[in-house]
């Protein structure tokens, strides 16, 4: 019998009701999981008398006059990372859910004993994101997270805007949890993450809107980015924690920490990373004729920094190959008659001195790196991957960055 | 009158079936198994795959009013003509419980890992059904409705993971020399899917460069494909021990942009993508259905797309329902029933079809000589 569009659509509103029905009876979950999870925004942790350490910062959302939401820092232990996760969903009493955490902190003692396994586990159980960033910190994990409390109390959303600025930023090289693992697994097995701290100020934060919360979660900022933050929590000579600015790495070999790198070491480390193309940078001391022009601060507006690596008549040679595009936020000092006009002499010194002072960062990041036992720039792993039969043949050594001579290629253009 | 498709649709299922499986799973198992120059063997078996594609359209321009039974029975008669359908519908079938179990697999390890998939996948299997009611036409229709929101969403994954690729991770390129060779040969099942293209001889309208139009849409599937793999193994080349049977490259796009500011939106850019992963599926689903009729010659679409739904729910849902199994069942003895099918069946019919074709020819011209005469 042909069916009749009255019939199919009988036919249809039947299957439709059936089919939500059947959702409704035997629903994906008994509860939404918004309500069974727990964002976090920041996690660290740490090692402490054999036993792994988590801290947690949450975001508990609540119902207030403004809007706004809380954030709790909870910690657990356990003999794995694993046991220790599941103590803590059972105090909290929700499942962790990181996919909004954006920051991992790696305390000291952890760093010490290296993470890797940790980190493995975290990634190929896909708790994290490949991209999250690790920062490594000094002193416990737990007296860090205490004072990120107190910080974000006062200061709101402040780590993870740092955190941003920080991934572009020149100063320091940010490292997302899969390249850890993944220059850890190369032949140089060196690595740096940045030394983020705080440090003790007096009367310090900037107070927000919102109530006694330090910013809510999810949303665009990943876990702490709308509502401001306490009310004048720090006015009137309190001592509050600030973040000092990321400018020290920590070195690391086979995933575990060997010392730090200097301020100077570190820009040369970030010189050739991918990611960091803007930030302040200052030429001291040009000298043009008999005078010396004491500083010129310029911002970088593009950076691009490649080793390239090659063996000349069997020897390892690698080339720092720069190119840098500066612009000059003042051309006062500059100008030496005063009247704005720079002379080709002058930006000719410029020039130098900026290289100079690339090459010295080079130089100190690579010099810095050997002295603590590490490859800071990689060097091994451009011949790994630029020259591999050679590689084989010459390379594998213990002191084969000692061997490789540094060429220099600084390309600069000043605007 | 048999109902026939047209020369833009065949071009989305061209595309759609050599994409299939290729860019959810397979660059994961890759690089997992076969390093970081997993790539070049996954480069081997897309070109691979597009030759027999070749072969494939050529097949379908030879025979413009005979179904495959029917080129093979007439050439081989009809036992082996079902005897060939008959394995080849194994071959699909497996391919078939693969396809469902890594749709499954991917929303539960990229999405709600608590997903009662067999609610909807109950629903699927009714869809599936249907478009063995209604034929290939819907189902191509579908496809062909849905290929610019596809495109759209493989336009935007490309031009966000473009901007963060960094290709150093594919470095330093085979360091691993023929290791890549034994490891790749674990892997026939997730290719060769354009075979189920034999399904549509003699259901296609002829038109003018069916075959080059059809290379083309082919070609430009396979480079896509090739983009994202290259993706994942660049991201995870230098440390691919993170990475297990279920994780594709949905969190490469996150890793790509640079920032976890930006959230999971790649989930709904991917839920795009999976009605290409449909679309195969139903193509696949309504092939086996017409070459049991065919082989049994007897019982409708309907009757035997419904058999083929339960088996299918109960091989799927009871003995291949978590990644060990489907891996067991990918890597088992199906591939070597894959890589023999998917080489000798198209070279045959290829042959067969060449025969009739020139005998056809000699046939018209004695006759027409005979007529001058």
């Amino acid at each position: 019998m042909k069916m009749t569009y009255k019939r199919r659509i009988l036919i249809l509103k039947i299957v439709v009701i059936v089919f939500f029905a059947l959702i409704a009876l035997f629903p994906l979950e008994d509860t939404p999981s918004i309500e069974t999870k727990t964002a976090v925004s920041v996690i660290a942790f740490d090692n402490s008398g054999g036993k792994k350490q988590i801290f947690v910062q949450m975001t508990i959302p609540q119902q207030l006059a403004q809007g706004s939401s809380k954030l709790l820092v909870v910690e657990e232990d356990g003999k794995t990372l694993a046991e220790a996760f599941e103590k803590l969903s059972v105090k909290i009493g929700q499942d962790i859910e990181l996919a909004h955490c954006g920051i991992i902190i790696m305390g000291e003692q952890i760093c010490k004993d290296g993470f890797v396994e940790e980190l493995n586990y975290l990634l190929s159980s896909g708790m994290i994101s490949p991209q999250i960033s690790l920062f490594s910190c000094e002193g416990s994990a737990k007296d860090f997270m205490d004072k990120l409390n107190k910080h974000t109390q006062t200061n709101g959303a402040a780590i993870f805007d740092v955190a941003a600025f920080s991934e572009k930023s020149i100063n320091v090289r940010t490292v997302s949890a899969l390249a850890f693992l993944s220059e850890s697994n190369l032949p140089s097995a060196s690595t740096a993450l940045p030394l983020i701290d705080f440090e003790m100020q007096q009367g310090s934060g900037s107070s927000g809107g919102g109530e006694d919360s330090g910013g809510s979660g999810g949303g665009s900022q990943g876990g702490s980015g709308s509502g401001g933050g306490s009310q004048g929590g720090s006015g009137g000579g309190e001592e509050a924690p600030e973040l000092k600015e990321l400018e020290i790495s920590m070195m690391f070999k086979d995933g575990k920490a060997v010392g730090k790198m200097s301020e100077l070491g570190t820009k040369g480390i970030s010189m050739f990373d991918h990611k960091s193309n803007k930030g302040y940078f200052e030429a001291d001391s040009v000298s043009v004729g008999n005078t010396i022009i004491s500083h010129v601060p310029m911002q970088v507006r593009r950076k691009q920094g490649n080793l390239k690596a090659e063996f000349v008549d069997g020897e390892p040679v690698i080339t720092a190959d720069v190119k840098i595009k500066l612009e000059m936020e003042s051309t006062f000092n500059m100008s030496q008659s005063h009247d704005g006009e720079i002379k080709d002499e002058a930006m000719e010194a410029l020039r130098s001195r900026v290289e100079e002072i690339i090459i010295d960062q080079i130089k100190e990041a690579i010099n810095q790196g050997l002295e603590l036992g590490v490859d800071a720039l990689g060097i091994e792993n451009a011949f790994y991957k630029q020259c591999n039969s050679m590689y084989k043949i010459y390379g594998a050594q213990e002191d084969f960055v000692k061997k490789v001579q540094v060429d220099y290629k600084i390309n600069i253009e000043i605007v | 009158m048999r109902k026939r498709i047209d020369g833009s649709q065949l071009s989305v299922l061209v595309f759609v079936a050599v994409m299939a499986l290729k860019i959810f799973m397979a660059p994961g198992l890759l690089i997992k198994y076969a390093g970081r120059d997993g790539w070049i063997g996954m480069a081997i078996y897309v070109a691979f795959e597009l030759v027999i594609l070749l072969m494939i359209l050529f097949i379908i321009k030879l025979n413009p009013e005979k179904t495959l039974y029917e080129v093979l029975s007439n050439a081989l008669g009809k036992v082996i003509a079902k005897v060939i359908l008959a394995v080849f519908c194994v071959l699909l079938f497996i391919k078939l419980i693969m396809m469902c179990g890594e749709v499954e697999l991917f929303f539960t390890t990229s999405m709600l890992n608590s997903i009662k998939y067999v609610v909807c996948f109950v629903f699927l299997l009714a869809l599936l059904v249907f478009f063995c009611y209604k034929g290939l036409t819907p189902l191509s229709r579908m496809a062909q409705i849905f290929f610019p929101f596809v495109l759209a969403a493989l336009g935007i994954l490309f031009l966000l993971t473009i901007q963060n690729l960094d290709l150093r991770g594919l470095m330093p390129i085979t360091a691993d020399g023929a290791e890549i060779a034994t490891n790749m040969a674990m892997f026939p099942m997730w290719f060769g899917d354009v075979a189920v293209l034999l399904g549509l001889t003699g259901k296609v309208k002829q038109r003018k460069r069916l075959v080059l139009k059809g290379m083309l849409t082919g070609g430009i599937s396979g480079a896509i494909v090739m983009y994202f793999a290259i993706v994942l193994f660049a991201a995870y080349g230098d440390y691919p021990a993170i990475i297990d049977y279920g994780h594709n490259i949905s969190n490469m796009v996150v890793y790509s942009s640079g920032s976890y500011l930006f959230g999971r939106f790649d989930i709904p850019i991917f839920c795009i993508l999976m009605i290409s992963i449909f679309v195969q599926i139903a193509l696949t689903f309504f092939t086996i259905t017409q070459f049991c009729g065919d082989i049994v010659e007897r019982g409708s679409s309907v009757t035997w797309g419904i058999v083929v739904a339960i088996i299918l729910f109960i091989m799927s849902q009871f003995f291949f329902n978590n990644k060990t199994e489907l891996f067991n069942l990918g890597t088992g003895w199906p591939r070597w029933l894959c890589l023999a099918i998917e080489i000798i069946l198209p070279v045959l019919v290829l042959v067969v079809s060449i025969i009739n074709k020139r005998r056809t020819k000699n046939e018209n011209d004695v006759q027409t000589q005979n007529s001058y005469s």
